[in-house]
């Protein structure tokens, strides 16, 4: 009888999850509705409860003290209690300061005081050593904590953008050095990613490696705003643990500050062809006009789709006035396909540069005056 | 939820500090939620859910594979860690527990919006009194949405069971709340 009444309690369970209601379990089974109704209300309302989650802030602060105790793991050989014991009496048995009865009080209050300056002074000494101290050392502690400290009493935005900077270089002098002592450890990397390659990305000049196991948050591409957990190998690689990737940060040079863009909200979409390439990426230029319209048609060799840079990404359709190829994400730039045949570059308009790294260079004058003026419609359509 | 994660646990006990990593991203979520779920507090639960990574990274070597999914073995330290920390606040009155609440812990739980005025707190108290398996059970079931199936490979039991404790702990739990006058559905 029992075990029957919980087949039915959890078939009951299972209908108000998929949205029955508990009168309805209720009439299924009328002999068992007195002990079943408090019990589907009680699931019922647990059912309702909504799934928490931790603040961002908390998210981060746990990954940060787990990654701080892998690396204390990897760095710090544990001690015994046994050994800890050992030295504590060894100190004890040498030292005459532990045996009470042989120090004076006033002696004992000067000792103190003079201990505190010591203190004091070694304290200023240690946070000075710590200055040049790197992943391994014993003072890094002391030095990251400072950082943190000089983070939290400071309120001027500007100044903790300045020191935000000055600590990323630091890490970065900080993997010069590692890498020349040998020295392996996480070091928690911010900037840039000027150039994603097949397994490896260039940030600030360093090649960090992309493996299997490296976790990559959110979409890594070139001008990607990223934090990296880097493990420093013995052999000097650098490798990624973890790459969260951040806003696309575009080069201020290639937006142009005058421009009168159109309003997105008044773009006819039934326009947009179907197929029409998506542009998830709000860069300023393309680096090759596109196949479909942008909103207004690139006349210099562009890298990314254009007019959306500030929109969110998910927020992006397609662009809407064809341009005569294709565009491409910053990672095909080394796998460029053939233009397609149908849309030939006209040629009275300058070919594109063989070397991929000028694509987004601006045309000279004289290329600017080959191309069609703003007023004559361009050729494809 | 998908369960079978223990590859990940095995290059962690390599030392892949990459898959430490994966194991936060895939499990803080659920266990923040089972710690909040226990104690009632999101400060206390946030603590002490980041305190449940630092100690897999101690314990990692002791975890073995015995075909239950890694999640139940994070689960056990997190089960340890919130029974210490009742442990030490053994002596604090249980009162409206009005302090150092945030938003989200005053607002009633649904679960009683219609019939009472529960708060998350009340319900971590009322848990208090159900077994540890029953505790798990309502968590997994009704907050992770977790089948029979899975429930039964967590706790290591059959699905017959798992719908027996189940029954127990709704039973257990509906008693614990009428005692804190939590709850008082109209019947």
């Amino acid at each position: 009888m029992s075990q029957n009444f919980e087949q039915i309690l959890d078939e009951c369970i299972f209908r108000l999850s998929i949205g029955e209601t508990i009168d309805s379990c209720l009439e299924k089974y009328p002999h068992d509705a007195a002990r079943l109704q408090p019990l589907l209300m009680l699931s019922s309302g647990l059912h309702q409860i909504p799934l928490m989650k931790a603040s961002p802030p908390a998210v981060m602060a746990g990954k940060e003290r787990l990654l701080a105790r892998i690396y204390q793991k990897e760095f710090l050989e544990p001690v015994s209690t046994k050994e800890q014991n050992r030295y504590t009496e060894q100190v004890k048995s040498h030292s005459p300061w532990f045996r009470k009865e042989v120090m004076p009080m006033k002696l004992g209050l000067k000792i103190v005081s003079s201990l505190l300056a010591v203190l004091l002074f070694s304290g200023i000494l240690v946070i000075n050593a710590s200055a040049n101290s790197i992943p391994g050392d014993i003072l890094y502690g002391v030095k990251r904590g400072v950082e943190n400290v000089q983070l939290k009493i400071t309120s001027n935005p500007e100044k903790i953008d300045q020191l935000t900077m000055k600590f990323h270089a630091e890490r970065i002098k900080e993997i010069t050095a590692m890498i020349h002592a040998h020295r392996t450890g996480i070091v928690k990397l911010m900037g840039i990613v000027d150039e994603v390659q097949d397994k490896e990305i260039i940030i600030d000049g360093l090649t960090v490696k992309v493996t299997e196991d490296s976790v990559v948050v959110g979409s890594l591409v070139n001008g990607a705003e990223v934090t990296i957990n880097t493990k420093v190998s013995e052999d000097g690689t650098l490798i990624a643990v973890e790459i969260h990737c951040g806003d696309i940060v575009f080069p201020s040079a290639l937006i142009p500050e005058d421009e009168d863009l159109p309003d997105p909200d008044e773009i006819d979409t039934d326009e947009v062809p179907e197929d029409a390439w998506v542009t998830p990426i709000p860069y300023w230029k393309t680096y090759k006009p596109t196949e479909w319209r942008t909103l207004v048609p690139t006349e210099y060799y562009t890298y990314i789709p254009t007019e959306y840079r500030d929109l969110n990404p998910e927020d992006i359709v397609a662009t809407v006035v064809p341009t005569q190829w294709k565009t491409y994400l910053p990672s095909d730039l080394n796998n460029l396909p053939a233009p397609p045949e149908q849309w030939q570059w006209p040629s009275d308009v300058p070919s594109w540069p063989s070397n991929p790294s000028d694509y987004d260079k601006e045309l000279n004058n004289d290329e600017m005056e080959m191309l069609p003026p703003d007023d004559v419609p361009w050729p494809w359509k | 939820m998908n369960l079978n994660h223990n590859g990940l646990a095995k290059r962690a006990q390599q030392g892949d500090q990459g898959a430490f990593i994966e194991i936060y991203n895939l499990y803080q979520r659920t266990i923040y939620s089972y710690v909040l779920f226990r104690v009632g507090d999101s400060n206390v639960a946030e603590d002490l859910c980041a305190e449940v990574f630092v100690r897999m990274v101690d314990h990692i070597q002791t975890y073995t594979d015995q075909g239950r999914p890694f999640l139940s073995w994070l689960y056990t330290i997190a089960h340890h860690l919130v029974i210490d920390y009742y442990r030490k606040r053994k002596t604090e009155v249980w009162v409206a527990l009005e302090d150092n609440y945030r938003d989200n812990d005053r607002q009633p739980h649904p679960l009683l919006i219609a019939e009472g005025n529960l708060d998350r707190k009340t319900l971590a108290h009322a848990l208090q009194s159900l077994t540890d398996e029953q505790q798990q059970v309502i968590f997994l079931k009704f907050i992770e949405d977790m089948t029979n199936s899975d429930i039964a490979r967590m706790l290591n039991k059959t699905e017959g069971a798992v719908k027996s404790l189940q029954h127990r702990a709704l039973v257990s739990l509906r008693t614990s709340l009428q005692k804190e006058h939590a709850y008082e559905p109209e019947l």
